[in-house]
């Protein structure tokens, strides 16, 4: 073979082969985006409240071709664990982070300092500090304010905030408070723990429950423990959005429901995070809230909240 | 020289072309993933989803224990064997490591074996049983599960019991124990067996039934409750014992009592079998005379174990795993809490 | 314009002629290749672009049938229960007394796959008898419900509800089912009275959701949808995202279409959407594609296409060079070669390559060129002989040898008072000399030439006293042509020398000359001893003693021979034929030319 004749078996080689590179990576990266990976950290993951949550996730993931993996935090972790589990995901390349802050002053330097080296979303409840990710949640203050509106006027009420560790349960205190005259407000507790007693003692015409997990707690507790009795004459509201609470607002032992938009949440949270690492756009998304009553829970569009279609 | 160089170029460019090839997916799992897919038949029984909350469970300290991650994908067919095809052909796809199905259609396996078979992916079956001919299809099925005729002859051994402790069970002290029985699915093996086999069982002692009644239920609690009162508005009084092929139907016969206000002394004796929560809850106090304990905690571990083993490359030689139930009664109700 | 282009085209054309062979074929080649690879794969692309969209288009009805005649099963199979139960169990019985429980029961059972509930109610909203579940809810107002409502409005009608969940029963805690109600008002026979009520059968959602739920890929390029009459979404693959607020559809523009294919644009991005209205219903199944997913196909056929053109134009320069190299190139070096021909380097190396044709032309070439070199060897070895012969005639004609014994005749001849002899031999001498010189021409007329064999014949019958006699026959018609000079008298000369040295007086040399057949004989015919053949062959070819040399003229018979020929042609020259003992015959043959003649050829010139 001539030496001109070898000079172009190599261009025409390397040409070949930047054509097919060209065509695999740009032909194809139009029509097929890179898949990426996500963990989502949730306190009780596996708990009924996150259904909605991830099946909003899932559709995204879908969408944006991503990849979930959720991991567990327990009620009863420490920070340390938590800080753990972040450190740990992002070593194992995870190329972005959606978390259920369980504690936003005990997480925040943590979380402030590993949103600028990770893309990280964080849901429903946030750190005190700005941080270089997103935050995704329905307007905590206004959900508060929301079942202020909807109480009785004049009536003593008794409140289950939910943990204070939780900026989002102070937002929502904060909102219920707004158009509240502080005599009203007979107690505020965090927990269920001493709830019974605190009834018996200082009884209220209307229980406030500002958080899902604690309104599960409150209906297990009441049905375990046959309760009923002790609330019939109390008008409950919550915030949350469980099968059982939507059972027992239909019998009419729960007068109302704030459902913040679960599904929602789930999507845009996927939905932030993909942005972050695609266009490195960092900007805060609020979902809506529904107001659910006895009255208007089987309206056609408010049906669909609360019950949601088959598995 | 230049021949040299020219081979070295053919083979980069080889090279650079292979690893064009591959379409860049270099994010693959671990090889110490457990992807195990999950299909129910129907979300709502008790029974099953206990099963489901102990596998969970169990998985979680499964992987603490041995240091490995485990992805449980769990489905519920909502009784559609159609549906459960599907869900069983996207665990295929996803190329899940192992197959948890409870059938809808314990008849209608077939598309499930092949599936998985063509696959290579084990699919353990649980607590809904499917014919021996089906099983030996391919060496990769297994099943967990009871033994099917012994719950519904403990459950015949505790009215056998009661009885004797308590002969004012027949109320009008004809010799005769007159009964209704609430029925699982027509046609479904567990039912016809539960069914027959306690009245066999409490014949054979020698005490005389009479069937007042019966109602398919569905194993479901409300379609109980209202066979109930349908059976109550016939027979009302009469009826001494109530025979239910799972605790979720026995809560429904004792839904209808409660909600007709008849007075507990009132009541005819009534046993169920599975030994859920709230069964157990019923027994406890009195509600039911006793249960018979379908060990789900055991077969959930079993379903995990035999998993694992499975995942690690072991042969498992036997097919059928089956757990043997345990009658519970006022008695013994504690040790099970 | 029209002129600019002719302009154009013309230095194109210009261009193009002048460039190389290896040039113009890459172009040209490459040229109708990519023409032909561009025009064929546009043609292609383009083609299976339509076949796709044909393609697609069948799919999409095959898809909306299936679904169709899902859809229809379903709805088919909720009204027959409903028929079933009106005209078999309720017209029959008399609610006040009787139960159709049984009845609505084994419907149940017979059906329960898909559906979830069959209940009666008065017009009041008492529930009369239901399957499976019984236990009524207490808040549950059913005369409020849609399903209710509808039924008691159009009594003649059945009315399929949208899907919603179920406010009826009392189920397990927390079980809920989406259904869709299918509700007609019927009349009871109460204790023979004619009350009214609704019957409503609920069938399973997850029915119709899994039919279209199978339908539809995880694809964001197409999908199929369901909605009711007035647009109202039944089932969407992104259902739950609607519902969030995250996306939109136009199912409320989709519900103003007729059944068929109609192009919509929506939120920017351009579709085609396909509507078909199901039976009995009313409700409408939209199959929605997005152009865009043709252009993604496109994209990639480009892509494909564009990748095609690549390799063969890679291939096309490999082709190139090895057509260039076996070619072209051949040609290109045998152009060179005959380029350093034109130069004259009739030394060159002649190119031989390529193709066989090529290859051809080289070698011929080369024969050609040696042929050439030869002929030009040929001659130059010609004229040199020529130069040689005449530098010996020229050497010749004035040999001071051959003059002596001549001048030392005439001295004694004129010691003895021989005046007369004197003057004929000098006189004989001086027309010999004369001739000789012809004043430098080769070619003289035959006449000249016979007087300048006579005067030496004459000249040597002086000194060889009747030796030999000499007799000249010529004919008259031969004298005017020419002939190369100094021609004849060697000729005698060696007739003299060597045919006459053995007579004794007998010796007769006779002179002919001719016409024979268009050329000219000059004859010189002794009697002398002869000689042998190889004695003449050694004679012509100038290998033999000759009887010129020092002592005689100088010019031998090879000379002459060579140098009629190179001046007449090689037809002409010497004939020597010869007998040993008896005589020897030299025949000279002369072409028919005058003297004018030779001269007015170019050839006469160099003379």
């Amino acid at each position: 073979m001539t030496k001109s004749m070898r000079n172009t078996l190599l261009g025409g080689m390397f040409i070949l082969l930047m054509a097919f590179l060209l065509y695999r990576f740009w032909g194809m990266e139009m029509t097929d985006k890179r898949s990426y990976r996500i963990s989502v950290i949730l306190e009780d993951a596996s708990s009924e409240r996150w259904k909605l949550f991830k099946e909003g996730m899932e559709q995204a993931a879908t969408e944006y071709h991503v990849e979930l993996e959720i991991c567990n935090i327990n009620e009863e972790d420490e920070i340390s664990v938590q800080e753990e589990i972040i450190a740990v995901q992002r070593e194992n390349r995870a190329d972005g982070i959606i978390l259920d802050c369980a504690d936003s002053s005990a997480l925040n330097d943590y979380v402030r300092e590993n949103s600028s080296i990770i893309p990280m979303v964080l849901v429903e409840n946030d750190i005190n500090d700005s941080f270089s990710g997103s935050y995704v949640s329905a307007n905590n203050r206004e959900m508060g304010k929301g079942i202020s509106e909807c109480i009785q006027k004049e009536s003593k009420i008794g409140i289950i905030s939910g943990y204070t560790s939780r900026n989002s349960n102070l937002d929502r205190l904060a909102g219920f408070k707004e158009n509240i005259s502080e005599e009203q407000i007979k107690w505020v507790l965090q927990d269920t723990s001493e709830l019974a007693d605190y009834v018996k003692r200082y009884p209220v015409d209307t229980l406030v429950i500002l958080e899902n997990v604690v309104a599960d707690e409150f209906i297990e507790q009441m049905q375990e423990k046959n309760q009923e009795g002790l609330y019939r004459n109390t008008e409950i509201w919550v915030i949350g959005n469980s099968n059982k609470l939507v059972y027992f607002l239909d019998k009419g032992m729960i007068n109302g429901m704030v459902v913040p938009n679960e599904f929602g949440m789930g999507y845009k949270a996927v939905e932030s995070v993909v942005n972050i690492i695609h266009d490195n756009q960092v900007r805060d998304e609020e979902v809506s809230y529904t107001v659910i009553t006895r009255e208007n829970m089987y309206d056609s569009d408010i049906q669909r909240i609360i019950f949601p279609i088959v598995q | 020289m230049n021949k040299r160089r020219l081979k070295m170029a053919v083979i980069l460019w080889m090279i650079l072309l292979c690893t064009g090839c591959t379409s860049g997916n270099s994010l693959k799992e671990k090889d110490s993933t457990m992807k195990i897919g999950i299909t129910i038949y129907n979300q709502y029984d008790t029974f099953i989803s206990s099963m489901v909350q102990e596998i969970m469970g169990y998985s979680q300290s499964m992987e603490e224990e041995k240091g490995m991650k485990i992805v449980l994908d769990i489905v519920s067919a909502a009784g559609s064997q159609t549906e459960q095809n599907d869900q069983v052909e996207k665990f295929v796809e996803n190329e899940y490591d192992i197959i948890f199905v409870n059938l809808v259609d314990r008849t209608d396996p077939s598309f499930i074996i092949e599936e998985a078979k063509s696959a290579g992916i084990p699919v353990i079956f649980f607590n809904r049983e499917l014919v021996e001919e089906d099983m030996e299809r391919w060496d990769g099925l297994y099943y967990v599960g009871a033994v099917t005729v012994e719950p519904a002859v403990m459950q015949g051994e505790i009215v056998v019991e009661a009885y004797e402790k308590n002969p004012s069970m027949d109320k009008n002290g004809d010799g005769i124990l007159q009964y209704v029985m609430l029925e699982g699915e027509a046609g479904h093996q567990d039912a016809i067996v539960r069914t027959e086999q306690s009245v066999a069982t409490i014949e054979e002692s020698g005490i005389s039934l009479e069937k007042l009644g019966y109602g398919i239920a569905n194993w479901d609690r409300s379609q109980a409750q209202t066979k109930m009162l349908e059976l109550y508005k016939e027979s009302g009084e009469r009826i001494e014992l109530v025979l239910a092929n799972n605790d979720d139907m026995a809560l429904g016969a004792i839904d209808a009592l409660e909600s007709l206000g008849i007075h507990k002394g009132q009541w005819p004796a009534i046993v169920g079998i599975d030994g859920t929560a709230v069964g157990m809850e019923a027994v406890k106090s009195g509600k039911m005379i006793g249960t018979v304990y379908n060990d789900a905690i055991g077969q959930a571990r079993a379903l995990m174990d035999i998993a694992y083993r499975l995942f690690q490359g072991e042969k498992v030689g036997e097919k059928y795993f089956r757990l043997p139930h345990s009658t519970i009664t006022q008695e013994n109700v504690m040790e099970y809490e | 314009m029209k002129r600019k282009f002719k302009g154009f085209m013309k230095h194109l054309i210009a261009y193009y002629s002048k460039r190389s062979l290896t040039l113009v074929i890459s172009m040209s080649f490459t040229l109708v290749a990519v023409l032909c690879v561009g025009i064929s794969s546009v043609v292609l692309a383009g083609y299976f672009s339509e076949k796709m969209e044909e393609e697609n288009a069948l799919n999409v009805n095959r898809v909306i049938s299936q679904v169709n005649n899902s859809i229809e099963t379903y709805v088919r199979g909720m009204m027959r229960i409903s028929d079933s139960i009106y005209y078999t169990a309720i017209k029959d019985i008399d609610i006040s007394k009787d139960s159709i429980a049984k009845e609505l029961n084994v419907l149940y059972e017979a059906n329960k796959d898909n559906l979830v509930s069959i209940a009666c109610y008065t017009k009041d909203g008492k529930l009369v008898a239901a399957t499976p579940v019984a236990t009524v809810k207490e808040n549950a107002d059913v005369t409020k419900q849609g399903w209710f409502v509808t039924a008691m409005n159009r009594v003649e009608n059945l009315h399929f509800s949208r899907p919603h969940v179920q406010n009826l029963f009392d189920y397990n805690p927390y079980r809920y089912y989406w259904v869709i109600s299918l509700s007609r008002a019927v009349i009871f026979n109460d204790n023979g009275q004619n009350e009214g009520g609704v019957l409503v059968v609920d069938m399973n959602y997850s029915g119709i959701e899994q039919v279209l739920r199978r339908m539809n890929l995880d694809d964001n390029k197409e999908y199929v949808y369901l909605m009711d009459g007035d647009g109202n979404i039944i089932y969407h693959p992104k259902h739950k995202l609607i519902n969030a607020g995250i996306m939109e559809e136009n199912n409320l523009s989709a519900a103003g279409y007729e059944d068929g294919s109609h192009d919509e644009e929506f939120q920017g991005e351009e579709r085609i959407v396909t509507v078909k209205t199901v039976g009995y219903t009313g409700w409408k199944i939209v199959y929605v594609v997005k152009r865009s997913s043709f252009e993604v196909a496109n994209t990639q056929i480009q892509w494909f296409v564009l990748f095609v053109v690549l390799i063969t134009m890679i291939l096309l320069v490999f082709v190139n060079q090895f057509i260039s190299l076996k070619v072209a190139k051949p040609i290109e070096d045998l152009d060179e070669s005959v380029k350093e021909l034109e130069k004259g380097n009739l030394d060159v190396d002649i190119y031989i390559g390529g193709t066989h044709e090529i290859k051809h032309l080289g070698q011929t070439l080369n024969t050609v060129v040696a042929r050439l070199r030869q002929l030009m060897e040929d001659v130059v070895r010609e004229q040199e002989e020529k130069r040689k012969s005449e530098l010996d005639a020229l050497q010749s004609q004035i040999n001071p040898h051959f003059l002596y014994n001549p001048l030392d005749a005439i001295v004694w001849m004129i010691e003895s008072e021989r005046y007369e002899e004197a003057i004929f031999m000098i006189t004989q001498l001086a027309s010999l000399f004369r001739i000789s010189l012809s004043k430098g021409r080769n070619v003289i007329s035959i006449e000249d030439e016979l007087t300048h064999a006579q005067n030496y014949m004459n000249i040597q019958k002086v000194r060889y006293r009747n030796k030999f006699q000499v007799e000249y026959h010529i004919e008259d018609s031969i004298r005017q042509y020419c002939t190369v000079k100094l021609v004849i008298q060697p000729i005698l000369e060696n007739a003299i020398y060597y045919g006459m040295e053995a007579m004794d007086g007998d010796g007769l040399i006779q002179v002919k000359g001719f016409e024979d057949n268009g050329k000219i004989q000059i004859h010189v015919i002794d009697n002398g001893l002869g000689m042998s053949s190889e004695q003449v062959e050694g004679l012509l070819s100038g290998t033999a003693k000759q009887a010129s040399g020092k002592k005689g003229s100088g010019v031998g018979l090879c000379n002459v021979h060579q140098r009629i020929r190179l001046r007449f042609g090689e037809e002409y020259g010497l004939k020597i034929t010869s007998v040993p003992d008896e005589g020897t015959d030299v025949c000279i043959c002369l072409p028919m030319l005058t003297c004018e003649e030779y001269y007015g050829k170019a050839g006469g010139k160099n003379d």
